[in-house]
């Protein structure tokens, strides 16, 4: 059965202020802002605490919030990701000990294959000159890489060459939600990614600005459980898409939306996304949410 | 400092490392617990000679029932009822004598209502039963013990045990000789309390059971139970329930599928181990199978039935028409245990509307599908390509699984393969050791040379001729000398992507000799050689072996000689082949030799033979080869004296082809003779040939100097007709002649039409399977392609003009990108026969190309690929495309905003249109590529899927809008665009799909209906209700106008004949 999550927050993690982060693994003109301190709640909304670089004040930034020329899309337990013109950059949550640089997420794949059984074995080729991972239709495991700048590309569904960024959109109430399970707790926060570049925390989205829809599950106690899946359900109530994934303590699904069904169909209104863990069929947390046209 | 109150704080960093810690601290949780479901008991039943217990509300199969049974005496024998074990027995001899007995039994699906314990003696008794789910049913109890209180008391102690599983289920049985009520141990859940008298008394006696789960493997401790009153003897039992222990979970099934038609449903589904389907008539909830468990048919689980048990994959379910059946499918592995299981619903009805349904488990399914030749060709989110029968909805063969959905309509493809022509000629060279014989063009990768000899002469130098496909337009014929007149009977017969050819000419300078070749699969390739070679007399080395050692090595040999040889060779290799080969050697000594076979039917199967000889002659080393049944092959020769190693290939044909074969016998003046076929053979389709190597028969000429002359037994084959097979030698040897034996073959090679669809996913991958069985022949996981939401299209090779057959060997199929990026999409092309890249457009990123949903369309009469994209962030960016397919340049591109539309061409094959996300419609010049119209139509709203012309009135085109209004414009031509405030018409439909234009238009709506609009006046004619009418309507497709397709989001696929009822 899922319980509503009333636990107090989770952590809040201040850093010494000394240390300095680096950018999206290129140098950068201007100095560059400094994480201090992430705040991760489970009730409430998480948040980032920024060291402006030339005013040396800190901020707070949530999801969306613009960060000089950036905008804040993500924030993990150490480390911010910003999208800067197309650009993905993470600044890691700083240290008194050293100047953690910037570092990649690696992404694990981690969704089973579907075709056991008498399914029948395609002559499979990667076209190319190196296969990849797509960040769609797949649970994909978020990892932290050791050190090493990138930006990017292949972090977290992000897509081949990803050139999301830009300035944080506007957001109505944050679309996050939390369960608990058999002493599993399962935190779920829907992002859009918008055509424009931004992404968007919101629990209601127009699908003239989406492209495509992103899942962020974080587990806590998920040591013994085995398999994920995620049900996203139409507004007449149908089961619109499922997929099914190894569990693991963070996870990323990226679901397009535009040009897909759901805007050739008109599939607007009340949205739905329940997440089961191994054999159980009520979900840990579900998630509504609004697609407008 | 705490600035957020109930927070924990802690130093940057150390977030993950507390994580770390507190995750390996977590307890290891059971897969399946333990719980306490129910319990009955019987309350003062005196002395009765028997106790009748109830079975314990909601016992389920599987449950593990402990029953607790007292009585007085201890000496009185206790009868359990069938099904029950006893687990322990305590006979107490002390003051008020008294037994007490644990039983347990594993609840079966037909458990009786009640449960009856009898009594050999009885001064009292008292019992119940408790119900535990999620115990392991084969070995229920981990350990049990018991124990006597003696003394006369009110506190009772059931023992210790020590668990050796954790997650136990502890139980306990305490029992005394007074009435009275209990107190459970400490910790323990009380489960039953009852005595034999009305309570208190210090007659009768009172039994407890109690229960509590244990974690941890050990020692349980004791347990005291503390009666109300009445201080007595008695004894305490202690259990430990084990757990069952699943592993991880098993995976569903890879897909669960049904078909409803009238009176049944047909399940499908594919998975290596058995599999558990539940059936309900209303939605499910919690039902499953229960960890440790095992079904059979007819099982019950709470409100569902098990309809089906087993490993086969799929079952033929009986249903009423008109009732929705929920099925729900479990995996079972070996503990067992169960996958979370994938349901679906499916509705039967009589018919005719719809005609049948297929639901998909596990995503929406809303294209109508790709419908012909008796098959409906369809995908859903589910991730699987499905072929359905049109006439009853039934699999056509087992969905080809993909990684991810597929949204976009699949396409068809017709497969070029089997024979395209046979181009034939007759050859003479006379003074000429070159002669090149020009032919009609043809591609040399999928064309063979089958050439047959005769010549009159005795040396080598002259007689032996090879010969080569040179170029696409040429043959190739090659002999040392330049004397005497060699007469051959070349065929060249090209063929689709079935077959594929490797050739080369070799010098053969050591005896084995080896090429490479690029790896080949030898149950489908044969070799043909042809061979020249230096020499003024026949010996061991003007016969040379052609053989394939490996996948890929091609090995000459030949007699000793010298090393002076050149050989012509092609390794053919055919798809729809079944090779055989083998080497065999034929003793000096023996004229013949009989090689078993695996059986092949020889109509649709041909022999070839090559060889090496140790010695000189004719005779002796020209060799006959014949299938002379479908196991055996016979190899015999006139005159023996050489030691052959032959190498044959046998070679069954698979995809229509026929042969026929036989041996035509040349008396001693016999130069010509021509054999009837049994069947007309087509002259462009067929080829003939001798089993020697394409040329040779056998014959008893000894042939020795000055007469060694293998004119005698090579013969030439010539169709002259459709049933007319002529073979000529050019001598009958000398004086009155030898005799020849010609074993000839005649191969009639079939058109073999077959077909394929094909689909990219949203992992970036494109699929292509042969819609004969489904099996894909090949996925391309395309680099730099997120997803594939665009329908893929093709250019087939032989629609095609001249200048794409010059620039392709093979149709090609186009796959667009939707990438996360909004830059660096590309469109590919594919060779069709195996998916490889043949170019790909923007794959430096050289554009700034947003992403591509829309079909690109194909205008053959250009090799030009239409695509529209969307047009990047800014909405700036070119957004419609034109590709020159021979190769993928750019021809033009337009900025016209977002498209997520298909370009569509006028049937004059003068326009394209495509409308833009803020309901621009615009119209383009496929001639000059220009904008037809001075600006655009202003619709309003963004067009949906594509634009439909009248098939009768030019320019007349349909369409829906995101806006929900389907659409009738006139284009009247170039200049002003039409005016959208005045269409045709306009008609509201909600979330209106892509329209099918019959002779009604066909409309599937969010408003759960498909309506059918007149295409003249746009009146809204019918609706109908989509099965139960919840589920959006997708976009409807037909087969031949008699029927649509159309699929819903709740997975499902109806077919819906026409006209709509």
């Amino acid at each position: 059965m899922r319980l509503p999550r009333r636990a107090p927050i989770v952590a809040l993690l201040v850093s010494a202020l000394t240390a300095l982060t680096l950018v999206g693994g290129s140098a950068s003109a201007e100095p560059a802002p400094v994480v201090v301190g992430i705040v991760i709640r489970e009730v409430g909304r998480t948040f980032a605490i920024i060291q402006d670089s030339t005013t040396s004040k800190p901020g707070f930034y949530e999801v969306g919030a613009r960060v000089g020329s950036s905008v804040v899309t993500q924030i993990l337990a150490d480390r911010v990701i910003l999208d800067a013109g197309g650009q993905q950059t993470q600044l890691r949550l700083a240290t008194s000990a050293s100047a953690a640089g910037a570092s990649s997420l690696g992404v694990a794949p981690t969704v089973r294959n579907e075709a056991g059984g008498d399914r029948r074995a395609a002559r499979t080729s990667s076209v190319g000159p190196e296969a990849q991972e797509s960040p769609y239709g797949r649970i994909a495991a978020v990892v932290a890489a050791a050190g090493g700048l990138t930006s990017g590309s292949n972090a977290a569904p992000g897509g081949s060459g990803s050139d999301m960024g830009g300035v944080g959109a506007p957001g109505g109430p944050a679309a996050s939600s939390e369960g608990t399970q058999n002493g599993v707790s399962a935190a779920l926060t829907l992002t859009g990614r918008l055509h424009d570049g931004r992404s968007q925390q919101a629990d209601e989205f127009s699908t003239t600005s989406l492209r495509d829809l992103l899942i962020s599950l974080i587990y806590t106690n998920s040591g013994d459980l085995h398999q994920q899946r995620i049900e996203l359900y139409a507004p007449d109530g149908s089961l619109y898409q499922r997929l099914t994934g190894a569990m693991a303590p963070r996870t990323q699904t990226l679901v397009p939306v535009g040009g897909t069904w759901i805007t050739e169909h008109s599939l607007f209104g009340g949205w739905r996304v329940d997440v089961f863990v191994d054999r159980e069929t009520s979900p840990i947390v579900t998630q509504a949410f609004t697609l407008t046209p | 400092m705490n600035l957020f109150p109930r927070s924990w704080i802690s130093l940057a960093g150390a977030l993950f490392i507390a994580s770390a810690c507190l995750g390996g601290l977590l307890t290891s949780r059971a897969e399946a617990a333990i719980a306490f479901r129910s319990a009955a008991s019987v309350d003062q039943n005196g002395q009765a000679n028997s106790i009748i217990i109830n079975r314990p509300a909601g016992t389920s199969k599987g449950d593990v029932l402990i029953a607790i049974i007292a009585v007085r005496p201890n000496t009185a024998t206790i009868t359990a009822p069938a099904g029950f074990t006893l687990v322990n027995r305590q006979d107490n001899t002390a003051g008020s004598v008294s037994s007490e007995a644990v039983y347990s039994k594993v609840a079966t699906n037909s458990e009786p209502a009640t449960y009856t314990w009898s009594f050999s003696a009885n001064t009292g008794n008292a019992g119940g039963i408790m119900a535990f789910s999620g115990a392991d049913n084969a070995t229920p109890i981990n350990v049990s013990a018991g124990a006597l209180t003696a003394a006369s008391t009110t506190t009772f102690v059931a023992p210790s045990v020590t668990t050796t599983v954790t997650n136990t289920m502890i139980v306990t049985a305490h029992e005394y000789s007074s009435s009275d009520r209990w107190t459970a141990p400490g910790g323990m859940t009380e489960a039953l309390d009852v005595a034999s008298l009305p309570v208190p008394d210090a007659l009768g006696l009172a039994v407890l059971g109690s229960y509590k789960t244990q974690a941890a493997a050990g020692a349980t401790g004791t347990f005291t139970a503390t009666a109300a009153s009445n201080a007595d003897t008695g004894a305490g039992i202690t259990l430990a329930l084990k757990p069952v222990v699943c592993g991880a979970v098993a995976a569903d099934p890879a897909y669960f599928a049904a078909t409803a038609q009238s009176g049944q449903v047909i399940l499908y589904w594919s998975s290596p181990n058995p599999v558990v389907v539940l059936r309900k008539t209303a939605a499910f909830g919690s039902e499953a199978p229960a960890p440790g468990v095992s079904y059979a048919t007819n099982d019950t689980i709470g409100a569902a039935t098990v309809v089906y048990a087993g490993s086969a994959q799929t079952t033929t379910l009986a249903a009423t028409n008109g009732t929705t059946y929920y099925y729900k499918a479990f995996v079972q592995d070996a503990t067992p245990c169960y996958s979370a299981g994938t349901s679906l619903k499916a509705t039967p009805v009589a018919g005719p509307a719809p005609g049948w349904s297929y639901t998909m488990a596990g995503g929406s399914m809303l294209n109508g599908g790709l419908a012909g030749t008796g098959a409906v060709y369809t995908s859903s989110n589910a991730a699987d390509i499905v072929s359905l029968n049109t006439a009853n909805g039934s699999q056509s063969w087992t969905p080809l699984a993909t990684t991810a959905a597929v949204q976009g309509n699949l396409t068809y493809l017709p497969i070029d393969a089997g024979i395209h022509t046979v181009q034939s000629g007759t050859a003479t060279m006379t003074t000429q050791s070159v002669l090149n014989v020009p032919i009609t063009t043809v591609d040399l990768t999928r064309s063979v040379l089958f050439m047959s000899v005769s010549e009159d002469n005795v040396d080598p130098n002259n007689g032996l001729v090879r010969g080569q496909l040179t170029s696409a337009t040429n043959i190739q014929l090659n002999r040392t000398g330049t004397a005497t007149t060699v007469t051959i009977k070349w065929q060249v017969a090209t063929f689709g992507r079935s077959v594929s050819v490797q050739r080369g000419t070799t010098g053969v300078t050591a005896s084995p000799m080896n090429v490479a070749l690029a790896a080949v699969d030898l149950s489908k390739t044969f070799v043909l050689v042809s061979w020249q070679k230096l020499g003024s007399t026949y010996g061991a080395d003007d016969i040379v072996r052609a053989r394939l050692t490996s996948t890929t090595n091609l090995e000459f040999s030949h007699g000793t000689g010298s090393f002076d040889g050149t050989a012509d060779w092609q390794v053919v290799t055919m798809d729809a082949a079944s090779v055989q080969s083998g080497d065999a050697t034929l003793a000096s000594g023996a004229s013949s030799l009989v090689v078993p076979v695996t059986a092949v039917d020889t109509t649709k199967t041909f022999l070839m033979v090559s060889w090496t000889s140790n010695g000189d002659s004719i005779g002796a080393n020209f060799v006959r080869g014949r299938i002379t049944s479908p196991t055996q092959l016979t190899f015999d020769r006139g005159v023996t004296g050489t030691t052959l190693s032959l190498t044959w290939y046998l070679v069954t044909l698979t995809d229509g082809s026929t042969v026929q074969s036989g041996n035509t016998s040349f008396g001693t003046g016999t130069l010509t003779s021509t054999a009837t076929l049994p069947s007309a053979v087509g002259l462009t389709t067929a080829v003939a040939f001798l089993s020697g190597n394409q040329r040779g028969g056998s014959t008893p000429d000894p042939g020795t100097t000055p007469n060694d002359n293998p004119g005698v037994a090579w013969f030439r084959a010539d169709l002259t007709g459709t049933t007319s097979l002529k073979l000529d030698r050019a001598t009958k040897g000398t004086g009155a002649g030898v005799t020849a034996e010609a074993a000839w073959f005649v191969v009639n090679f079939a058109t073999a039409p077959g077909s394929s669809v094909f689909g990219g996913d949203q992992s970036g991958r494109v699929y292509y399977a042969d819609t004969a069985t489904g099996a894909a022949d090949w996925t391309s996981a395309l680099t730099g392609a997120d997803a594939v939401q665009a329908p893929t299209t093709a250019q087939i090779r032989a629609y095609s003009n001249a200048a794409f057959k010059a620039a392709a060997t093979d149709d090609l199929l186009f796959a667009a990108t939707r990438n996360v990026s909004t830059t660096n999409n590309q469109v590919f092309a594919l060779r069709a026969s195996d998916g490889a890249v043949v170019w790909a457009f923007n794959s430096t990123a050289t554009y700034s190309m947003d992403y591509i949903v829309g079909t690109p369309w194909m205008d053959y009469t250009r090799n030009r690929l239409w695509v529209a994209s969307r047009a990047g962030a800014s909405g700036n960016q070119p957004s419609l495309w034109v590709i020159n397919t021979l190769d993928g340049s750019l021809v033009q591109s337009f900025a016209l905003g977002h498209l997520q539309v298909a370009p569509t061409m006028s049937y004059d094959e003068t326009t394209v249109y495509v409308g833009n996300t803020s309901g621009r419609l615009y119209a383009i010049d496929a001639n000059t590529v220009a904008q037809k119209w001075s600006s655009f139509s202003n619709l309003g709203s963004a067009v949906i899927g594509y634009v439909w012309e009248d098939l009768s009135t030019t320019g007349r085109l349909y369409f829906t809008t995101a806006n929900g209004q389907v659409w009738c414009l006139q284009d009247n031509g170039a200049g002003s665009p039409p005016n959208a405030g005045s269409p045709v018409w306009k008609r509201a439909v909600a979330g209106a799909s892509t329209p099918l234009l019959l002779d009604k238009l066909y409309v599937g709506s969010t408003d759960g209906k498909v309506h059918q609009i007149d295409p003249t006046t746009g009146v809204d004619q019918k609706q109908f209700t989509v099965g139960d009418g919840t589920s959006t309507v997708g976009t409807p497709s037909t087969e031949d106008t008699t029927q649509i397709f159309v699929g819903t989001t709740a997975g499902t696929l109806y077919q819906i004949p026409l006209p709509l009822p």
